[in-house]
């Protein structure tokens, strides 16, 4: 391993050279990657300058009149910016709750099956929903939850009511949203943490079992320990897109009557930007919208490592 | 993203672009709707007149919405196919799905790179309209491309001022080729109707008021158990069924603005706007309404008639053709009567309904600013409004499509029975333009023919006074686009939403105070001011 760490005493000029001489084939295969990045995950970035303008297609970027924050005040002013912070955050809460926990639980319930064919075929069966095309899973909710649709019966008959379409109902959005995105995703997102439960050594079972722990201690005990650095990594990477809820899935399902619990910023966005041609404030409301993303991710990295240890940097 | 769903048949695509049409702008002077013929001969003004086919090398690129999806692409169409034959200029087409039409149009002016030519509603289709689109550079203003290389249209627009007067902007910019109808059902083609044979046997005469609606209403759902007694489209807008004036017309006031007596007013603040929503809500909880009317798009629409759930609905007549010919295969008595728009008292005429004006700038070709063949595109486009181009669009090639007998032409076996086993709006789809709006004058005869006419299906019942209140195509300044899109924004939505809230019954009838209130907070003030502002200046036009 002698040269692989040259000299602290050289320059980081000097350092550099020698490195990428020694490890030009490496670099060379990163520079895809890079190009990659530069090209679609920061160059974009640029256009983001259009958030302080009234952009104008016609005359660009650089011709277009300033705006400076005129845009962000009028959306914080706006009559719709409570509505849209709350239902964005709540519907983000609630699939951090419910939807971040499924696939744990279903890789628990898995890895405890004992007969390995049972479980590839349950597992298969579970993440298959992952691979049908979200234009079909949502017209599939909706004829589900349709008055007279198979949910809506079942609803009906638990609850009561009078059958209307759930879809109808701002007080049941959250829940059919949150459902969906369960079934859709929890088998595929299972797969990451069986693959870390594979890491658990057998011996630590074994030892367990003959110390006498049930099964339910040897999770408590075996099971949830070692998969709590996948969940804390899993949790902050969720963390950074958490105000991005799936507004592809709530522009397919909402309508107007629901607006008040289904309406969040990124459909807001779609509005303003596709539909009213409102470039610039839509990517003013975009780019608060991240800005909140970005603070969370921080923040839930920060408390990660000073809690565990564990952190993305 | 609205589900990608493709159009059934192309009987569903005429309706459907006739209704669009329908949303664009109607009327203000009836006078306005006077029948027109093609263009002129006998005033030949300009002296650059173009000899077809044009010898050109370029290709000349152009944006629209996929006139039919029964080739799976334009240029297989014979008529688009002919059409760059005829007038000799290579055309490659950039179609867009119909329901992307909005976001597509949006990336493409955000993209800055703009086809030559762009078939569009530069109207309602972006904010601001044509004024603010000629000034942010998007697209030519054509006046002098029209003097000089557009002998046709010039023609067709001197001898109709009338029209002229809707094409232009309030500063006289020509714009756009226009989509120009000759009046009759190219301008009048929606309204409600019943299943005649179910009022038959109930024996209950065709209904004209609110009450006598209920009346039927409840007959239906009691009597033949229709499960939705009245179904009503609500897609793509929420409450899309009545915005051309359908039972809420019976209130005296429309869904958005319009004019009395030259004052503009929007309807939501009239106290027969909460009235309209009491009753409304009052029919939703009797069951008469489609219990899941906001979701009903047109495939939930059949489902409902075809299927004997709804005995009533709103909707172009070439949509009943197209549902009793369905009803037919299992029950030949089944058929629907026309009814009138609804009124509060008997022997009122109604307020609003469906009548379009003569230009309602859907499916109108604009030139882009950045195009490097101007003249050619206008050339191209001009086409259209010749005397053989009239023919053409509408009628197709002489000797395949139709055959002139006694100077009149006459549909072929082609279109009338045709060998493919295509219904002949299909086969119309193929061979001319017709059944879909675009830059051409529509011919009042030819779609006067297509529809099945007569005691039960008689259009003149729809007539109503529409085109005296509605608002013209007028044009909100470029100064005041983007403020005004803002406010009507946020209106629209809380309108809505209330709205539909208190039909349904998630809301008392109370909420309609609150939102009369919240709309000033809104500032729907400011709105109208912009609104009769654009309006007086259109009077002065």
């Amino acid at each position: 391993m002698k040269g692989m760490f040259p000299a602290a005493g050289s320059s980081l000029k000097a350092r550099l050279t020698k490195d990428f001489k020694r490890h030009k084939w490496l670099y060379l295969m990163a520079l895809p990657v890079i190009a990659y990045y530069a090209v679609f995950q920061y160059s974009p970035l640029f256009g983001a300058v259009i958030a302080f303008q009234h952009y104008t297609p016609m005359k660009g970027v650089w011709g277009s009149d300033w705006a400076g924050l005129e845009h962000f005040r009028t959306f914080i002013g706006s009559y719709y910016f409570w509505r849209l912070v709350r239902n964005t955050i709540l519907l983000s809460l609630y699939a951090l709750l419910f939807e971040f926990t499924a696939p744990i639980l279903l890789a628990l319930l898995l890895h405890e099956v004992r007969s390995r064919t049972m479980r590839t075929v349950a597992q298969t069966i579970a993440y298959m929903p992952y691979f049908v095309s979200l234009i079909v899973v949502c017209g599939i909710v909706k004829e589900l939850t349709r008055s007279g649709g198979p949910l809506n019966l079942v609803v009906l008959n638990l609850f009561g009511g009078e059958g209307q379409d759930l879809l109808q109902q701002p007080e049941m959005f959250r829940g059919i949203y949150v459902m969906s995105e369960i079934w859709q995703r929890a088998g595929w997102e299972a797969i990451i943490y069986l693959a870390a439960l594979t890491t658990i050594h057998p011996h630590q079972y074994e030892a367990a079992r003959i110390d006498g722990a049930s099964r339910w201690r040897q999770i408590r005990s075996i099971t949830l320990p070692g998969l709590l650095p996948t969940i804390t990594i899993m949790l902050i990477l969720r963390l950074g897109y958490m105000m991005d809820v799936g507004y592809e899935k709530i522009l397919l399902l909402y309508n107007p009557v629901i607006y008040e619990t289904a309406d969040v910023i990124s459909t807001f966005v779609y509005r303003k930007g596709l539909l009213d041609n409102d470039w610039s404030f839509s990517s003013a409301i975009g780019l608060f919208n991240s800005a909140i993303n970005l603070v969370l991710l921080v923040t839930a990295n920060y408390i990660s490592r000073r809690i565990n240890g564990n952190s993305l940097w | 993203m609205p589900s990608i769903r493709p159009v059934a048949t192309l009987s569903v695509l005429l309706v459907a672009t006739l209704a669009a049409a329908g949303c664009a702008g109607p009327d203000v002077s009836s006078d306005i709707n006077h029948p027109a013929s093609p263009a002129n001969t006998d005033n030949k003004t300009t002296k650059t007149e173009t000899s077809y086919p044009i010898v050109t090398e370029s290709t000349l690129t152009y944006w629209l919405q996929t006139p039919t999806t029964l080739k799976p692409s334009i240029n297989e169409v014979p008529f688009f196919q002919e059409w760059q034959q005829r007038v000799g200029v290579p055309v490659s087409f950039v179609e867009v799905s119909p329901t992307q039409a909005k976001e597509s149009f949006s990336v493409m002016l955000a993209s800055g790179q703009l086809p030559d030519i762009i078939e569009y509603n530069w109207q309602s289709g972006l904010p601001g309209g044509p004024e603010k689109a000629l000034q942010d550079g998007y697209i030519l203003r054509l006046n002098e491309l029209i003097d000089e290389h557009a002998p046709n249209l010039k023609r067709y627009l001197a001898a109709h001022p009338e029209i002229d007067k809707l094409v232009k902007t309030d500063n006289g910019d020509y714009y756009v080729f226009p989509f120009l109808k000759e009046g009759g059902m190219t301008t009048q083609w929606e309204g409600p109707a019943l299943r005649k044979d179910w009022l038959a046997e109930l024996n209950l005469s065709v209904p004209t008021t609110i009450d006598e609606w209920h009346t039927v209403l409840t007959a239906f759902k009691e009597e033949k158990n229709a499960s939705a007694p009245l179904t009503i489209l609500n897609a793509p807008n929420a409450l899309q069924g009545f915005l051309n004036g359908a039972f809420i017309g019976a209130y005296g006031i429309n869904r958005g603005f319009y004019i009395d007596e030259q004052q503009v007013q929007f309807g939501p603040l009239q106290p027969g706007y909460r009235q309209f929503l009491e009753t409304m809500s009052q029919w939703y909880k009797e069951g008469l309404i489609d219990s899941s009317f906001t979701q009903t798009d047109r495939k939930a629409q059949d489902a409902n008639i075809v299927g004997g759930n709804s005995g009533a609905t709103i909707a172009s007549g070439a949509g009943f053709d197209k549902w009793t010919h369905a009803l037919a295969e299992h029950d030949s008595t089944a058929g629907f009567v026309f009814a009138p728009y609804p009124v509060l008292t008997p022997g009122e005429t109604p307020k609003f309904g469906q009548e379009a004006w003569m230009y309602g700038a859907e499916a109108s070709a604009a030139i882009s600013a950045s195009t490097k063949h101007p003249e050619l595109a206008v050339q191209l486009l001009d086409y259209a409004y010749s005397e053989e181009g009239y023919l053409f669009f509408n009628y197709g090639t002489e000797g395949l499509s139709y055959t002139l007998e006694n100077g009149e032409p006459a549909l072929t076996e082609l279109i009338r029975n045709n060998p493919d086993n295509l219904s002949y709006l299909e086969a119309l789809g193929l061979y001319t333009h017709t059944v879909n709006p675009g830059p051409y004058v529509a011919s009042k005869a030819l779609i006067g023919s297509l529809a099945a006419t007569g005691e039960d299906h008689n259009y003149d019942r729809w007539k109503t006074d529409n085109l005296k209140h509605v608002l013209p195509p007028v044009s909100i300044s470029a100064e005041e686009a983007s403020e005004y899109a803002r406010i009507m924004a946020d209106i629209n939505t809380l309108v809505d939403e209330t709205s539909l809230k208190i039909i349904l019954g998630t809301e008392t009838i109370q909420a309609y105070d609150e939102l009369a209130e919240m709309l000033d907070v809104l500032q729907i003030g400011r709105a109208l001011e912009i609104q009769q502002a654009a309006y007086d200046r259109f009077l002065e036009r």
